[in-house]
């Protein structure tokens, strides 16, 4: 390698290692991932501990169960006191007195009377059970076969085989990681566009670009922004992505029922996703990098409805769901624009040839090398624009006439 | 001319239909101290921001010799220096942090950077707060950092656009004597400042542009010369003296009404003092009369107004 080209590495990587430190502070990070754990442990560390303290079992005396077979003593959270019905009034008394909860009397096999302070909230969850008690008490004394009754009660077992998913790609938890790193890479364009905003527009107010551009080239200064920038917005996600880990874990711990995403058996796959979310973001960062120095003050700017634009192709992506080898779909894949969320769903929802793949990972670089290119241009005719924005004329007449824009 | 580190040739710069540099030519020596001058709007800047390569010229040619045979368009920006008039720092960083970094991008390594960053601070006597985020110090020691990021790096040439604003009279001094440092070191300064006094002091040879055009360049001396005037005489007459208008004396160029009976005149090149005071003894009642040569700011005055009536 020879000197220039080293030298011009070298202040990239001084650039790139002085925005990421810029920005990046360990104690934030220690503080996200405290305040993730924090929040789970009081939401769900709380509720049990609240649990504990209200937690409460309806007790119900019932008169005459043997009508229907129902002779259990708990049925969900309800506990069933079983008498006689001579019991009747001592039952009633014992309601009124708030020593149980509800007196249920079946008069038949049909009908039943409950008797309660106030409508209940456990009726529901019970209704059900009765019913099948109930059923069953039927076909019992209906003196049926043997096992004809488990036949008559077994549910039907449906085994689906899918012609189009052999590998098992369209589980829902790939759906659910194809989502999560898009998710991701959308997440990491925002944080990467607030910070590109906040680094070259602060620069711009301070003063600060004559000063670097003096000893640095536009290009080579922008290239270490984007790297920078990009890294700690990936460092960013990492922490958020850990601060989930922890908070559903100690969620998990507490009994929320949760359960982590089960379709990391394909590590393939997950560093595939990972790879087109990265490309994805590095894309639109590259962009944002080059408006970014197109605009003075981002509070009054009408160019911050822009970071809008990375919702449009995951929208466009998430409506073609349903249908994903729809042409538009595969167009949407490869196009550069709207391939990083596109070809993400696609490779959780059907089978992607590999040639797919590579082009569109191709594309998606060689159009990130040329908006680089393109966002170096614009930034180094911009950033010295005090207090005046380019039009979007100029910007064009900029790249179109590269080699006579004489800067 | 010999020794000379930087040639500009007939260059030229035009924005949006205004021509902010017109045909300018120069050259600097090595080693010396080369004040560029003119009002605002007079091109400055652009020149600057054309010598270090942050905008190209539409014409004309920029050419270094900072290595003694090698002639180049593009220096390497590690022997370039440059404190912009419009300038500023990360506000929010420590002044060890920004200086190491300058000094990075200007090509030291990282210790290097940070060795030189550290002597920068002692010889600004700020190194007991080198750890404090730019923003807390006060403006002058803002200014003293933005001078120290600029030649931290030791670089073979240097300009300084306005190094005294912002600064009280001891550390214009101050600064002053750095750059005198720095030019014994084998540094050449191009140097752009309104304070004429400062820069009558220290720089070897200026040019004085206006809107865009030389006017003159030379020595200070050489510069004083070839103005109309060449020494100027303040008078302070007695309360009884009226008609103060000396204009029509063959010996003088100009007048300026100074406070109550003060008058400075300005005498013409190859006028004869001796019969100026004897015309003015003859008439007037003078209570004290001093005489000092013409400044380097006088001469700018003159130059840019007879240029501006030409015009």
């Amino acid at each position: 390698m020879n000197g220039p080209i080293k030298q011009k590495i070298r202040l990239i990587q001084t650039v790139a290692r002085w925005e990421f430190n810029r920005w990046f502070k360990w104690k934030d990070q220690f503080i996200t991932l405290a305040l993730s754990a924090t929040i789970s442990l009081i939401l769900f560390g709380g509720q049990s501990v609240l649990g504990i303290f209200s937690e409460r079992t309806n007790r119900v005396a019932v008169i005459g169960g043997s009508f229907i077979g129902f002779n259990e003593s708990i049925l969900g959270d309800v506990i069933f006191i079983h008498a006689d019905s001579s019991a009747v009034e001592f039952q009633r008394i014992a309601l009124e007195e708030k020593q149980i909860d509800g007196l249920l009397i079946f008069q038949n096999r049909d009908t039943a009377e409950l008797f309660v302070r106030q409508e209940p909230s456990w009726l529901a969850g019970v209704t059900d059970q009765f019913n099948e008690i109930r059923v069953r008490e039927i076909l019992r004394r209906a003196d049926l076969p043997a096992g004809f009754m488990d036949q008559l009660m077994k549910p039907v077992e449906i085994k689906v085989n899918s012609t189009r998913t052999k590998d098992a790609r369209s589980s829902t938890g790939d759906k659910i990681a194809a989502g999560i790193f898009i998710g991701l890479m959308l997440l990491g364009v925002f944080i990467g566009l607030a910070y590109q905003f906040i680094a070259v527009t602060g620069e711009k107010q301070s003063r600060i670009t004559e000063v670097i551009v003096s000893a640095v080239s536009p290009q080579t200064w922008i290239d270490g922004k984007i790297i920078g920038i990009s890294l700690l917005s990936m460092v960013l996600l990492i922490t958020y992505l850990i601060g989930t880990v922890l908070f559903v874990f100690i969620s998990i711990l507490f009994g929320s029922g949760w359960a982590f995403p089960v379709s990391f058996y394909h590590p393939g796959q997950v560093i595939l996703l990972a790879v087109i979310a990265i490309t994805g973001f590095l894309l639109w960062n590259t962009i944002f990098t080059g408006l970014a120095a197109t605009i003075n003050d981002p509070n009054t700017s009408s160019r911050g409805a822009i970071m809008f634009l990375p919702v449009i192709p995951t929208v466009l992506a998430a409506i073609g769901m349903k249908t994903p080898d729809s042409p538009l779909m595969i167009f949407m894949s490869l196009f550069p624009l709207t391939s990083a969320p596109a070809m993400s769903l696609r490779l959780a929802l059907t089978s992607v040839s590999v040639w797919e793949i590579i082009l569109s990972l191709i594309m998606t670089i060689l159009t990130m090398l040329l908006f680089r290119k393109y966002a170096g241009l614009i930034f180094s005719l911009s950033i010295l624009m005090y207090g005046k924005e380019p039009t979007w004329r100029e910007m064009i007449f900029w790249l179109k006439n590269q080699k006579k824009t004489n800067y | 001319m010999d020794n000379c580190i930087l040639k500009v040739q007939n260059v030229s710069k035009r924005y949006a239909g205004i021509t902010a540099v017109d045909g300018l030519s120069f050259q600097i020596r090595r080693g010396e101290i080369f004040a560029l001058l003119g009002p605002n709007g007079a091109g400055k800047t652009t020149t600057a921001r054309m010598l270090t390569n942050i905008i190209r010229p539409d014409s004309g040619e920029i050419t270094y010799f900072l290595d003694d045979s090698k002639p180049e368009e593009f220096p390497d920006p590690r022997n370039i220096g440059y404190l912009p008039e419009d300038r500023g720092l990360y506000q929010d960083i420590s002044v060890i942090r920004i200086l190491e970094y300058m000094g990075q991008i200007r090509g030291l390594r990282e210790n290097q950077s940070r060795i030189a960053a550290k002597e920068w601070l002692e010889t600004f006597g700020l190194s007991g707060r080198k750890n404090e985020k730019l923003g807390v110090l006060s403006k002058g020691n803002q200014q003293k950092a933005q001078f120290a990021s600029a030649v931290l790096h030791r670089p073979k040439f240097t300009i300084l656009d306005e190094p005294f604003s912002g600064l009280d009279p001891l550390n214009q001094e101050f600064i002053i004597n750095i750059i005198k440092t720095l030019t014994r070191d084998g540094m050449t300064v191009l140097l752009s400042a309104h304070q004429m006094q400062l820069v009558e002091k220290i720089a070897d040879r200026a040019l004085l542009i206006n809107h865009g055009r030389a006017i003159i360049s030379g020595s200070v001396d050489e510069i004083k010369k070839s103005c109309r005037t060449r020494e100027k005489l303040t008078v302070r007459f007695d309360d009884s003296a009226d008609d103060l208008d000396f204009e029509r004396h063959e010996a003088v160029d100009r007048i300026e009404k100074g406070n109550g009976r003060a008058v400075t005149l300005y005498l013409k090149q190859n006028a004869s003092l001796s019969s100026l005071l004897s015309y003015l003894a003859a008439n007037y009642r003078i209570v004290s009369v001093q005489s000092e040569p013409i400044t380097l700011h006088d001469a700018f005055l003159e130059k840019i107004t007879q240029q501006d009536s030409v015009r």
